[in-house]
């Protein structure tokens, strides 16, 4: 892969260079991102590809390197928000796997727990789940958050509220 | 921990358990190149003269399908008139019947028999040579647009290629190599569209009778037709007019009477003029699975075929020889020979392959001075461990052939590896524990290394059913022990080809299992200790008698 990635620099264009970095830094947790949006590996990978595809297309229109990261996960978000549309009724009788063990750095997390959390987050209105992700798994500010999906901030405040709330009855009391 | 750092965590466990596939990067640059590309069909005018060059190059792989199977059964624009220029393949030369193993391909080529019949004479069906031949010649015969072209890149295994219809991006289809080195033939494995989506039938799912066919569509005023199509030409294909709700699609279909494989066809018309805008397609098996009545495994230093009822030899297919025996059989991807090891000695054993029907074994790797072990044969590649006895215990290696080359992996002592279509995987030992290695059998694609769940020890590896958009599966067995208090629990997990992508399928009562084999959805597992368990829809059963190295027969 990296030899491969090494050849793809050797001959790529003006706005490949970028796009081969954005991929190294930033593809596996925005694939991670996408997962947790839709619950489906593949279909994440396709949308952050997809993602990536259209943004060599909009490169010339990006005119702040610094925004190629937001407008990506921008990306991802509305394209995940149209699989899942599409997915509706596969997903409801697709079987759930199970979770893997947790790891001793959670080991104050149960299993019934964060089965429990990812049903509920599976369960939550797209925008709530969306906002959820992108506050607790994308550590992104409220203004950030808007930015992605292209709320305002008050609407990001009332939809990670609803949403937290909504999962916080699955978390088990502390002892 | 408050709520806040438990949701962050929470959410964390579940995103670090998915490990992207290493072939993003170049999904992303064919993905790129496809969009540089598209001028050609959206200018007009302007290119119409260079597109003619185009057309006039590439009709050369432009085929008519086999016209007993496409009788009345296409969709919106029937193409076989329009596509034409090359000889019509003979049919009797493809159409085989389908006792073999099937290859979960939609079109052309359906079976394993259909691959080994082509490649005896490919110019049976030319367009095959090539990815793209046979990506275009899918969209204008099986989809039915004769005008269709497809935009992609060449390379072996598989690809991805967008075919078009004038403007419209009608479908995507997945086209990969069946030849042994994942080269020629090529078959269109999957068709997809992001607006129009199969969800029922699953990819290579059994329908029988009267089944219900649905899933998603995202347009105005959705017409959406089914196919069903079959593969023999005595069995005409029906076509029926779904409904659509809120939900999506759904539509009854009748398979009655089929058997075999084929495929379901869903397309939805352009407004303009009727021709095909979106297409997704899936291959199916008619009928219902069956459950193997026997499977092949190592008795008494014999191989041999056992009941799953009650454990009996049914049939020897080794006889008695001196030493210590035969051992790991492994079913051919053909299902037609057993390959297993023939041991003289601690150091003097040779791999053998014997017809499951009865017949003299032949030797496929002669006796030297290495102990043998875990040979795994799919059509001209055979992978295998070996320890060198001259190098003492320590020196043991994978050796997998592929032609003329042989590759060989440095390791411990492995358990496996066993072949799937383009990687073998085995469980090997370093200083970290056990880790699930899979080696990419032509030695171009990355190799990868996937250590236990914590807790976890693996113990077997084994390549299974497809997943939903056709692709081969690695599964693993590992026992887990979640504190030293629990009592250890043997878990399946589920991978993508390349060992990446872990999800956890099922527990199951086994203990230690060293063997895995699928057929199908079926799983037959075997222990250390010469046990045979089935599991069959969640069902474990555990098999009389002694059986080493169970697999299906």
């Amino acid at each position: 892969m990296i030899a491969t990635m090494a050849r793809s620099e050797a001959v790529a264009g003006a706005g490949e260079v970028p796009l081969v970095e954005l991929y190294r830094t930033h593809y596996r947790s925005l694939v991670r991102l996408a997962a947790l949006l839709l619950d489906d590996v593949g279909t994440s990978e396709e949308v952050v590809q997809d993602a990536y595809i259209r943004m060599h297309g909009a490169w010339g229109r990006i005119k702040d390197p610094e925004k190629a990261l937001p407008y990506l996960r921008t990306t991802v978000v509305n394209l995940a928000r149209s699989r899942m549309r599409h997915r509706q009724v596969a997903e409801k009788h697709a079987p759930r796997p199970m979770p893997d063990m947790p790891s001793a750095e959670y080991g104050a997390i149960t299993l019934a727990e964060r089965d429990a959390v990812i049903a509920a987050l599976r369960e939550l209105p797209d925008k709530q789940r969306e906002a959820i992700v992108l506050r607790y798994y994308g550590d992104l500010s409220e203004a950030e958050i808007a930015a992605a999906m292209g709320v305002s901030r008050g609407a990001v405040k009332s939809h990670l509220h609803r949403g937290k709330a909504a999962l916080a009855r699955h978390l088990e009391p502390q002892s | 921990m408050n709520a806040d750092d438990k949701i962050r965590a929470i959410l964390r466990m579940e995103a670090d358990a998915v490990e992207p596939s290493p072939a993003g990067w170049d999904a992303i640059q064919q993905g790129v190149a496809s969009r540089r590309a598209r001028p050609w069909w959206t200018f007009g005018a302007a290119l119409a003269g260079a597109a003619a060059v185009f057309l006039g190059v590439t009709t050369y792989v432009a085929v008519t399908d086999r016209p007993q199977r496409e009788a009345g059964v296409g969709p919106a624009s029937p193409p076989a008139a329009s596509v034409s220029g090359v000889p019509t393949p003979a049919p009797s030369a493809l159409v085989q019947p389908v006792t073999d193993a099937p290859l979960d391909a939609i079109w052309p080529l359906t079976t394993r028999s259909d691959v080994t019949v082509w490649e005896a004479d490919p110019e049976t069906y030319p367009a095959l040579k090539t990815a793209k031949g046979a990506a275009l010649a899918f969209a204008r015969t099986y989809l039915g647009i004769p005008e269709a072209e497809v935009l992609g890149k060449e390379q072996p295994g598989e690809s991805v290629w967008e075919a078009r219809n004038g403007t419209l991006a009608a479908s995507q289809l997945t086209v990969r190599g069946f030849g042994t080195d994942g080269d020629a033939p090529y078959v269109v494995v999957r068709a997809h569209h992001d607006a129009l989506l199969i969800a029922t039938p699953k990819v290579g799912a059994y329908v029988s009778g009267v089944f219900d066919a649905s899933g998603t569509f995202e347009g105005v005023e959705p017409a959406i037709d089914v196919h069903l199509r079959g593969d023999s030409p005595t069995i005409s294909g029906a076509t029926v007019r779904a409904e659509s709700s809120a939900n999506g699609w759904t539509a009854r279909v009748s398979a009655a009477g089929r058997t075999g494989t084929g495929s379901l066809l869903v397309t939805a018309p352009s407004g303009l003029d009727g021709s095909v805008a979106a297409a997704a397609a899936v291959p199916v098996r008619f009928g219902q699975p069956v459950e193997p009545k026997v499977f092949v495994a190592a008795r008494d230093g014999r191989i041999a075929l056992l009941s799953v009822d009650n454990g009996a030899v049914v049939r020897w297919l080794t006889a008695a020889e001196p030493g210590a025996g035969a051992s790991d059989p492994e079913l051919s991807d053909d299902g037609k020979s057993v390959v297993y090891v023939q041991s003289a000695g601690t150091c003097a054993s040779e791999i053998r392959s014997v017809p499951v029907g009865g017949g003299e074994p032949t030797t496929l790797v002669p006796s030297g001075d290495g102990r043998l072990s875990h040979p795994s044969r799919r059509r001209d590649v055979l992978a295998y461990a070996r320890l060198d006895c001259a190098a003492g215990n320590a020196r043991w290696q994978v050796v997998v052939r592929t032609g003329g080359e042989t590759r060989r992996e440095d390791t411990s002592e492995p358990v496996g590896p066993v072949l799937g279509e383009r990687f073998a995987a085995y469980v090997t030992t370093d200083a970290g524990g056990r880790r699930l290695r899979t080696v990419d059998v032509l030695g171009e694609l990355a190799d990868s290394e996937t250590p236990a769940p914590e807790g976890c020890t693996w113990t077997a590896a084994a390549w299974g059913p497809r997943d939903a958009n056709g692709r081969e599966q690695l599964f693993a067995a590992a026992t887990c022990a979640p504190s030293t208090t629990d009592e250890p629990q043997t878990r399946l997990y589920r991978f993508d080809a390349d060992g990446l992508n872990r999800r956890t399928v099922a527990t199951v009562a086994v203990p230690a299992p060293a063997y895995l084999d699928f057929a199908g959805d079926l799983l037959v597992i075997g222990t250390a200790d010469d046990a045979a368990y089935t599991y069959v829809d969640g069902t474990l059963r555990q098999v009389s008698g002694r059986a080493g190295r169970p697999t299906w027969s």
